[in-house]
């Protein structure tokens, strides 16, 4: 799998990853009072991280006082799952709390695959916006195949 | 690896999530230019502008304080009587998870109660607490507080 993903950052990728690292810490600022946050860089490859990439993104809910701090969902590449040890690529999923379809916090981290960090990007605002939907705060649901 | 210089960007933008989507596709593609609010925030829809303008104009409201103050007045207890040496001790100390608290004392040092002190060896911060006594200033027009220190702790 290193032998797979040292392809992606070869000579001809160099510009791709320069370029995609550029959308480092932006920050998605909702209506609704939640905010989508990216983090990513351009690491050593190693097991944990395959694809040379070190990444958050996070989706935060507005506490009590409106500002976005609390946790809802988020995948990252921080530390290992708790299903496999490698490579560290990994989602947290929403937890809700009890009586009501309300987010309170993110779950445990599951593994996940991670083939290309932008369709991971765009992967990460689909879900994101897919639970503002559920919570009736989003109407729009991106078209990841186009 | 060099990075990609961006443009600072003096608003912020509103657009829509297709939209931020499309782009992070292009540049991925190598068909577009770094947008000039990568690495920036970005209002999703113009509701979005409405919302996060009024929150900061409510930063120092007095219902925020109000409502930091007494969310918290174990932690600022804690920092006056035990001096902990780091974020990890006062949480520690408080029973709180440290991010918790991290982001309170933010909150705090900007109402310019506390203030984190970076160590000499390592990453920690020490927290003190500047202020022990405060008058409040309140502008009944615009709603906004200011805080003037009235008594500084001993140990700060």
């Amino acid at each position: 799998m290193i032998k797979k993903f040292k392809q992606i950052q070869d000579e001809s990728n160099r510009k791709y990853i320069e370029s995609i690292v550029g959308f480092d810490g932006t920050e998605l600022l909702f209506a609704s009072g939640y905010k989508l946050t990216i983090k990513l860089s351009s690491i050593k490859i190693t097991r944990d991280h395959p694809h040379g990439y070190s990444y958050a993104f996070n989706l935060f809910a507005p506490d009590v006082n409106g500002n976005p701090t609390l946790r809802v969902l988020a995948t990252d590449n921080a530390h290992a799952p708790i299903d496999i040890k490698h490579p560290h690529d990994h989602w947290h999923d929403t937890k809700y709390g009890p009586g009501g379809f309300v987010p309170i916090g993110v779950e445990n981290a599951r593994s996940i695959e991670m083939n290309s960090i932008e369709h991971h990007i765009g992967k990460f605002i689909q879900e994101s916006e897919l639970l503002l939907k559920k919570l009736g705060l989003s109407m729009e649901i991106i078209d990841m195949n186009n | 690896m060099k990075m990609v210089k961006k443009k600072k960007l003096n608003e912020i933008p509103v657009s829509t999530l297709s939209n931020v989507f499309e782009s992070i596709k292009a540049v991925g593609r190598g068909d577009s230019e770094l947008p000039n609010w990568a690495g920036g925030k970005v209002y999703i829809g113009s509701e979005a502008k409405q919302y996060w303008e009024n929150l900061r104009s409510d930063g120092n409201s007095l219902d925020s304080f109000s409502k930091l103050y007494s969310d918290n007045k174990d932690l600022i207890a804690a920092i006056a009587h035990h001096h902990p040496e780091s974020i990890s001790t006062l949480a520690k100390l408080i029973s709180r998870e440290e991010s918790n608290v991290s982001r309170t004392l933010g909150k705090l040092e900007k109402f310019g109660l506390v203030k984190l002190i970076p160590s000499q060896s390592g990453r920690a911060k020490r927290p003190i607490l500047i202020m022990e006594k405060v008058r409040f200033d309140f502008d009944l027009l615009s709603g906004q507080m200011s805080l003037t220190g009235l008594k500084q702790p001993i140990a700060a």
